[in-house]
């Protein structure tokens, strides 16, 4: 169990992490260009191989070994560009580059969310006000019930097969999440920002249905359904298996949940900022292709806690944060995928009713 | 003006428009065929180097032949040079060295000559390691400082240091086209050993009965007298000058000494000039400032700095390129305050406006968005 830190104690946590943070912010260089470079040579070169093992497979005998190989590359290509490239460069881990294909405020990645949307219901709402029911959106991504704290409602009955269907089609899912559909149906977003979401996340749509669905299917002309299959295959591999993964980084084990109380938010200091993001996340152990296809965020903790450093060096921070964990009697939740996962999912089936408090609470 | 890095003309193309609407990025393959070869790049301007030639001990001129994207120059301006050290890209404006062209073979071509700055980072990556032979990114030329479409019948043009450069560019322009006029090129420069393009000059001088090349020494070495600027010193080269047009191009303190005595005569309209680099910041305009930044971050400005500055002093990594209110790269939104532009001298309103960073220092309290 986590212990409860002053705020004395709380600060010391953070300037020891702050020491952390500034040793290797102040390596940044080759090392981190060459990494980055290196991820985007091999996704683009997974994803052309694919895209061109999919295109090949016209000839029924030939297409039993090049279309499942294709949707391979290609899925994993998909996944490298929204993981390891796509969500660390938006988050600004490459900024200091001051190269423009690399910079958070102009990159764009192979999904249906729209980039700047993202940008601010990520970066700023889910990093700043992490685990926080009521504030970060990204508990259960407003469909789910994970934690007891969250007020039960009828749909929660159903939190199996809403995970199911929410890992299907889990880029529409983060796209539609800019919306803020509980906030829409209670009337608190004007209607002309809906709209503009809805523009945005639109043109998106269009833009990855036709790459996928139309332009390369037309390409590849007689093999035509057979690429539309292909690419279909990619896109849900990349669903389930980037769902998973960050499924893993809030809600297992002993990760927290925390109330929303605006005076404590407020009066927060940097150091607390540090132990709730400590509290509030969880890591998946293994090795260094599993945490490449993660995007790191397989380093949750260490993610949440040094957002916008290059995630490669997540490993080896790590290392020293889980020591200051130590120090400090904080609990570094971590634990095998299957561990994690599991947990995760005992959860969905567990909050599918309501929790005795919520009931109470209600009544 | 230039506004993004991309060269546009080929994304305008009716059939690429249609394909990228459906999801076709060209920025994907663009990468794909930079991995074949940079050059053939049809987004980046990207250009091979074909000579590098020492002209002096700290100088050394770098011979470009860019890409298809290439779109030429006027003689006079400056392109922007992209280097990478240690994975940071700094991107450096340098100002032509060479004529416009004359012929077909020649605008395939263009140069920069760029002296060695003590502790200059990107100055002194490209003395040590560009060798002919190496594909670097360019960036466009760009800059007002062009020759007027209606030439006066005399001319007086005054450089120091490597402010000799774009004004290079423009006489030898001139001369090449047959102009008719008489040129006086009064240079300062330490030594013998700093003259860059002193054999160029002195040809040209040969070959040119209306154009005249001095060297004024501003260094004691083996001379009995060091010239420096000053009115009489100018009067004793060329009694004339202020009957002339006048072109100058030099380091800050200089430009403003030769600025205050045109101005004093009331010759400014006689007089054209650039500067490299910002121009330097009055007394009068350096406040203290607090900078409010989209987070709701706040950083403390001094006196002194630049907005692009104190964000990049505070840890900040804005997007920014030439420092020097050129390539907008470092345009940012600013929702209130005031900031003075340093290259214009103009006070912005205290609204919400589109602010270059680079030139920009503040008057009041700032708030970024």
């Amino acid at each position: 169990m986590t212990r409860v830190l002053t705020v004395e104690e709380a600060n010391q946590f953070g300037a020891e992490l702050d020491a952390v943070r500034e040793e290797h912010v102040a390596q940044l260089g080759e090392r981190d260009a060459k990494h980055i470079r290196k991820m985007i040579k091999v996704q683009r070169g997974l994803a052309v191989l694919g895209r061109i093992l999919l295109w090949f497979g016209f000839m029924p005998p030939l297409a039993i070994v090049t279309w499942p190989l294709g949707v391979m590359c290609l899925g994993i290509a998909k996944i490298m560009d929204n993981m390891e490239i796509g969500h660390n460069v938006m988050h600004g881990q490459y900024d200091w580059m001051n190269d423009p294909d690399l910079h958070s405020q102009t990159f764009d990645w192979d999904t249906v969310s729209d980039s700047d949307g993202w940008r601010y219901t990520h970066n700023y709402e889910h990093h700043t006000y992490t685990n926080i029911i009521g504030k970060d959106r990204d508990v259960g991504y407003g469909v789910l019930r994970v934690s007891k704290d969250q007020p039960w409602e009828p749909h929660h009955l159903a939190n199996p097969v809403t995970n199911v269907l929410l890992a299907a089609g889990f880029d529409h899912g983060v796209g539609l999440h800019e919306f803020e559909f509980d906030r829409v149906l209670k009337g608190q977003v004007p209607l002309k920002q809906t709209l503009a979401t809805a523009r945005k996340f639109g043109r998106k749509v269009v833009r990855k249905w036709g790459k996928d669905y139309l332009l390369f299917p037309l390409l590849s002309g007689p093999n035509f359904l057979g690429v539309i299959a292909g690419n279909a295959a990619a896109n849900l591999i990349r669903n389930l298996w980037s769902n998973m993964i960050i499924m893993c980084g809030h809600f297992p084990g002993e990760a927290q949940t925390f109330e929303y109380d605006e005076e404590v938010l407020k009066t927060e200091t940097r150091g607390q900022w540090y132990v709730r993001q400590m509290n509030g996340s969880a890591n998946i152990e293994g090795g260094k292709v599993f945490h490449i296809m993660s995007g790191h965020l397989s380093h949750q903790i260490e993610h949440h806690l040094f957002p916008d450093v290059p995630a490669h060096r997540y490993p080896e921070m790590a290392v020293k944060v889980r020591e200051i964990c130590e120090k400090y009697g904080q609990h570094y939740e971590t634990g095998t995928f299957f561990r994690q996962y599991g947990s995760f999912l005992a959860k969905v089936f567990k909050y599918t009713l309501p929790s005795r408090k919520s009931v109470m609470a209600a009544a | 003006m230039q506004t993004t890095m991309h060269n546009v003309t080929w994304r305008n193309r009716r059939l690429v428009r249609a394909v990228e609407k459906i999801g076709f990025e060209p920025e994907g393959l663009n990468y794909l065929i930079k991995q074949v070869n940079p050059l053939w790049s049809i987004l980046d301007l990207q250009a091979r180097v074909e000579r590098v030639v020492q002209e002096t001990h700290d100088t050394k001129t770098f011979v470009f032949r860019p890409n298809a994207l290439w779109r030429g120059i006027e003689a006079g301006q400056h392109i922007g040079v992209n280097v990478e050290i240690n994975g940071v890209t700094h991107k450096r404006r340098y100002s032509l060295s060479c004529a416009q062209a004359t012929s077909a073979d020649d605008a395939k071509r263009v140069q920069v000559t760029v002296k060695r700055v003590d502790g200059g980072l990107v100055s002194n990556y490209l003395h040590d390691n560009i060798k002919a032979g190496d594909v670097l990114s360019l960036e466009q030329a760009d800059g007002d400082f062009v020759l007027p479409t209606e030439l006066p019948s005399q001319l007086l043009v005054l450089t120091a240091g490597s402010g000799i450069t774009p004004v290079f560019s423009q006489v030898a322009t001139l001369l090449a086209d047959g102009y008719q006029g008489d040129i006086q090129f009064i240079h300062y420069v330490r030594s013998p050993n700093d003259r860059i393009f002193g054999q160029s000059l002195e040809g040209l001088a040969r070959q040119h009965s209306n154009f005249t090349v001095q060297w004024c020494y501003e260094s004691a070495d083996g001379q009995a007298q060091p010239e420096r600027f000053s009115p009489k010193q100018l009067a004793s080269r060329v009694a004339d000058y202020a009957d002339r047009q006048t072109l100058l191009c030099g380091p800050g303190g200089f430009m403003e000494a030769v600025r205050a005595h045109w101005s004093d005569q009331s010759l400014n309209e006689q007089l054209s000039f650039e500067y490299f680099g910002a121009p330097p910041m009055l007394a009068e305009d350096a406040i203290d400032a607090e900078v409010t930044l989209a987070g709701g971050k706040q950083i403390q400005l001094n006196a002194g700095q630049t907005l692009l500055d104190a964000l990049l002093e505070n840890g900040e990594t804005p997007k920014y390129g030439c420092k020097r209110g050129v390539c907008h790269e470092c345009k940012c939104r600013k929702q209130s305050g005031a900031v003075k532009n340093l290259l214009t001298g103009k006070v912005s309103n205290s609204g919400e406006e589109d602010i270059q960073l680079c030139i920009s220092a503040p008057v009041t309290d700032i708030t970024l968005g």
